[in-house]
């Protein structure tokens, strides 16, 4: 056994001869921030290569969207690794293997605040927001998207709810239905990842709202615009839009007359009273805005509960006999 | 989403003189008028700045059609939408255009669209090439300024650009939620600038979408709504005259014409009399020249796009390829096993070559979660999968990632030895507070951030006071009952006694300590007087109270020194 580093002796030496007589009021072995924060974002894969994540490319072709629920037991094996840096001797092993369980338990805690952080919320605060409720975890679920929409559209709104909506409806109304997003992020231009808090049976992509389009009608030769209301929501006689004709620039047919069409839109209130009032430049764009595309993912299979299909974590091992032999058939191509 | 006709800016960009001035007014002594007596006042300086000739891709949120995009956008107007709310108006668009307060205020930026054939784009030219003379002065001739330009004909521009009121009309700002986007939003506060264009794309052509900047154009922008309008209606347009085009005439300098035009030829040309074309034509003596001017835009911002084609989002992500992880298209021929396994070729550590199973973290099923951690290495997370006897690197290989992720972070590498070592001391603390608890009878410390070398100090003090110090055998009777010459058992062996009981008789052990001796002190009452007297008394009651010091100071000398 080699000589402990410090004997209690010169430790009590040193204390009594230290000019500070108050011991210091943070209690020493607590996890630092900084780490705190490094091991919260292992947790939702922040930084892990993505040929770890995806480990083909077959299995997420381009023009395609994923759903997973996310392997516990992979990121507890991700923080276990990370905790094994500078792990020499047998004192930080039975350092870590006395810690590792309340280690995981605060984790599963702060996993919940690595979006705040990406935000740049500071660390105090986003702790204490997390702190106020704590829960036990949970299912982690998600999606990975490989579409030119992630480049071509970006800041698109994803939302995920424990239950399905049907349309319309506003995601205001539904705050309470939408699961806790763990972490929306761009893995590469066109690849987003999104985990969220439990499973979801409806998740929806949304246009983003501020680069929502302006939209125009092409009615035979001519450009005509739907007259809508205060909301965006177009006015309707008989089950059909009301068109009123884009005045265009001779010699120009496709270079409206801005300032016209605002006096036409606005005359076209005497007969559509509910029509927006043409105060200014935000009344003219929700008159020419087109809605935002709201795509819908739901009623995906839960296998959660298939008899005779009983998945053991560690040894990954299947009981079923169709997989065993999918299993075979597989390895018979050896 | 909530949409603003404009967001205004505390103060416009420019050059701005604060001047600070205090006013005092005295009242003499006894009475009398006020006299003014004001301070010396002080000018400070200072300029607001913002993008005027050039503008940060980065300042630039989001456009659409999308860069670079092809699509059926024939029925969408182009927009930018800026990170900065109050860009657009914080610039005064020209002299003339000046807004009150609480009236729209004209932004300086317009948002054009061009054909690709139309336009062409320069970079990095001096502002005087790029905007007229007349146009460069009342900018306030800014030295060393040079910009990207967008150039197209004169006429051209002007039958795009929006009138001014127009512009009011095409620019706004709105409010959205951030919460539920990805991170490159960034720090956006979820406002946006959104600047329109006026001109809808044609299906199948090209375009060029350029943000300009439009201050102190009122050369270009049209002031009056063209007033043969037609409801959308078709125009056969403006024949243009049969006409001979010259590339260059000795008036003016050869780039010029056809080509570009520069802003000193613009004055040139403006020289040459009521009717340029007419003049140059008499002097290159060609029936009819048509001039066909260029004109040159400061360019802040531009993309391209091409309205052809699907692609729309509703398009994109209606046909989307949906599916759980690890659901692949048999043509692909990957395998995949139902739980999400597969094979890679991996080098084992003796350098063979193996197949092994390895899963990503991203599963189709809802899995348990391992209860067997930690692990303290790779090795230990292997797995051997008994259906096939090929191994399971899936874990060992998220030990192995975890730990090169975290040793490439040289910040955490530091913080972990800052945990363990802050482990390691509380615990080695905790140690050496058991010890003094046990060794010199201390009250334990309850509270884990009480001071300790206070605590113990105070206590310790306050058990010497108290006289019930530590006692350690004041009398030695302990040293003396430990001798083996005192064992009745060593005593009957060495002696060869018949028994243990005998050897305790020879002793006396069992006689003394049987009974044992009471001394009865009589009480008896005493004075103050009698006591002082009792000269053996207080001797005695001395020594005592040394041997109590001596105690302490024998207790305390192994710890304290």
């Amino acid at each position: 056994m080699r000589p402990p580093a410090v004997t209690a002796r010169e430790t009590l030496r040193a204390r009594l001869q230290s000019p500070a007589q108050e011991a210091p009021l943070d209690q020493d072995g607590a996890l630092p921030p900084y780490m705190e924060s490094f091991l919260a974002h292992l947790r939702v894969l922040v930084g892990v290569p993505f040929e770890y994540l995806v480990p083909d490319e077959r299995l997420l072709p381009t023009e395609s969207i994923r759903f997973f629920y996310l392997d516990r037991s992979w990121t507890d094996r991700l923080v276990d690794g990370a905790l094994a840096v500078g792990q020499i001797g047998s004192r930080e092993g039975a350092h870590y293997h006395a810690h590792a369980a309340q280690l995981s338990t605060l984790l599963d805690q702060s996993e919940r605040m690595v979006r705040p952080l990406q935000r740049k919320v500071d660390f105090d605060t986003a702790k204490t927001q997390v702190e106020a409720n704590p829960s036990p975890a949970d299912v982690v679920t998600g999606f990975i998207l490989r579409s030119s929409v992630v480049r071509q559209w970006p800041h698109m709104d994803v939302r995920a709810y424990s239950r399905v909506i049907p349309e319309p409806y506003d995601a205001v109304d539904h705050v309470a239905d939408q699961l806790h997003a763990l972490r929306i992020e761009l893995l590469a231009p066109s690849v987003m990842i999104a985990l969220f808090e439990r499973e979801p049976q409806m998740v929806i992509l949304e246009e983003p709202h501020h680069g929502v389009q302006f939209g125009v009608r092409h009615t035979g030769a001519r450009l005509t615009i739907p007259l809508r209301d205060g909301l965006g929501n177009q006015i309707s006689v008989a089950n059909a839009s009301v068109p009123v004709n884009a005045p265009v620039r001779p010699g120009h047919n496709d270079v409206l007359r801005v300032a016209a069409l605002r006096d036409a839109l606005q005359a076209a209130r005497a007969a559509h009273p509910t029509a927006v009032d043409q105060t200014g430049a935000a009344a003219f764009a929700i008159s020419v805005l087109d809605p935002p595309w709201r795509q819908h993912f739901q009623g995906t299979e839960d296998l959660h509960d298939r008899p005779g299909l009983s998945y053991v974590a560690v040894a990954s091992r299947s009981v079923d006999e169709q997989l065993q032999t999918q299993v075979k058939l597989i390895l018979g191509e050896r | 989403m909530i949409l603003y006709d404009y967001i205004r800016p505390p103060l416009l960009d420019g050059g701005y003189r604060m001047r600070l001035a205090t006013e005092v007014t005295i009242q003499p002594a006894g009475g009398g008028a006020f006299e003014a007596q004001p301070l010396d006042g002080q000018d400070f300086f200072f300029n607001v700045e913002g993008p005027r000739f050039s503008l940060a891709p980065s300042e630039v949120a989001a456009v659409f059609p999308p860069r670079n995009g092809h699509g059926p956008f024939d029925s969408a107007l182009p927009h930018v939408a800026l990170g900065r709310r109050t860009l657009p108006w914080e610039r005064p668009l020209a002299a003339d255009y000046t807004a009150a307060p609480g009236d729209t205020p004209y932004p300086f930026l317009a948002l054009v669209l061009f054909e690709e054939s139309e336009c062409e784009l320069k970079r990095n030219l001096a502002l005087s090439d790029v905007v007229p003379t007349a146009v460069f002065q009342r900018l306030g001739s800014p030295d060393n300024i040079r910009c990207d330009a967008v150039e197209a004909d004169e006429a051209l521009l002007r039958s795009l650009l929006p009138m001014p009121s127009e512009l009011q009309l095409l620019t706004h700002v709105r409010h959205v939620n951030v919460d539920d986007r990805e991170l490159s939003a960034g720090d956006s506060d979820g406002y946006f600038a959104v600047v329109m264009s006026n001109r809808v794309p044609r299906s199948g052509a090209k375009y060029v979408s350029c943000l300009v900047s439009v201050e102190e154009r009122t050369d270009l922008l049209p002031t009056t709504d063209p007033a043969a309008s037609l409801d959308g209606g078709t125009v056969t347009g403006v024949q243009d005259l049969p006409a001979t085009e010259v590339e260059s005439t000795f008036a003016l300098s050869p780039k010029s014409l056809g080509t570009s035009i520069l802003a000193a030829d613009v004055d040139k040309m403006s020289r040459l009399g009521a009717n340029p074309a007419a003049e140059a034509a008499a002097k290159l003596d060609v029936s009819v020249i048509v001039l066909r001017p260029k004109a040159r835009l400061v360019l802040l911002h531009s993309w391209t796009f091409a309205c052809e084609g699907d692609g729309t989002f509703r398009q994109l992500m209606q046909n989307l390829d949906v599916g759980m992880m690890g659901d692949v298209d048999p043509e692909r021929k990957l395998a995949v096993t139902d739980t999400g396994h597969l094979k890679i070729d991996v080098v084992d550590r003796l350098g063979a070559p193996e197949t092994s199973w390895y899963r990503g973290p991203l599963v189709s099923q809802p899995l348990t979660r391992d209860p067997l951690g930690p692990y303290h290495n790779a090795d230990q997370a292997r797995r051997l999968v008994v259906d096939t006897g090929a191994e399971d690197i899936t874990y060992a290989s998220a030990f192995e990632v975890g730990r090169l992720l975290a040793a490439a972070d040289a910040r955490l590498a530091q913080e972990l030895m800052r945990w363990r070592r802050g482990a390691f001391r509380s615990s080695s603390q905790k140690f050496n507070m058991d010890l003094l608890e046990a060794k010199m009878r201390l009250t334990p410390i309850q509270d884990p951030l009480a001071p300790v070398a206070l605590v113990y100090a105070v206590d310790t003090l306050t058990k010497i006071a108290s006289g019930s110090g530590p006692l350690a055998d004041p009398f030695g009777i302990g040293l003396v009952e430990a001798s083996p010459l005192l064992q009745p058992t060593a005593v009957a062996a060495a002696f060869g006694l018949a028994s243990e009981a005998d050897a305790s008789a020879l002793l006396g052990l069992d006689a003394s300590r049987s009974a044992p001796i009471a001394v009865v002190i009589p009480a008896q009452p005493q004075t103050l007087d009698a006591v002082l007297n009792d000269t053996a008394g207080t001797a005695l009651l001395g020594r005592q109270r040394a041997r109590v010091l001596d105690n302490a100071v024998v207790t305390l000398k192994g710890v304290g020194r």
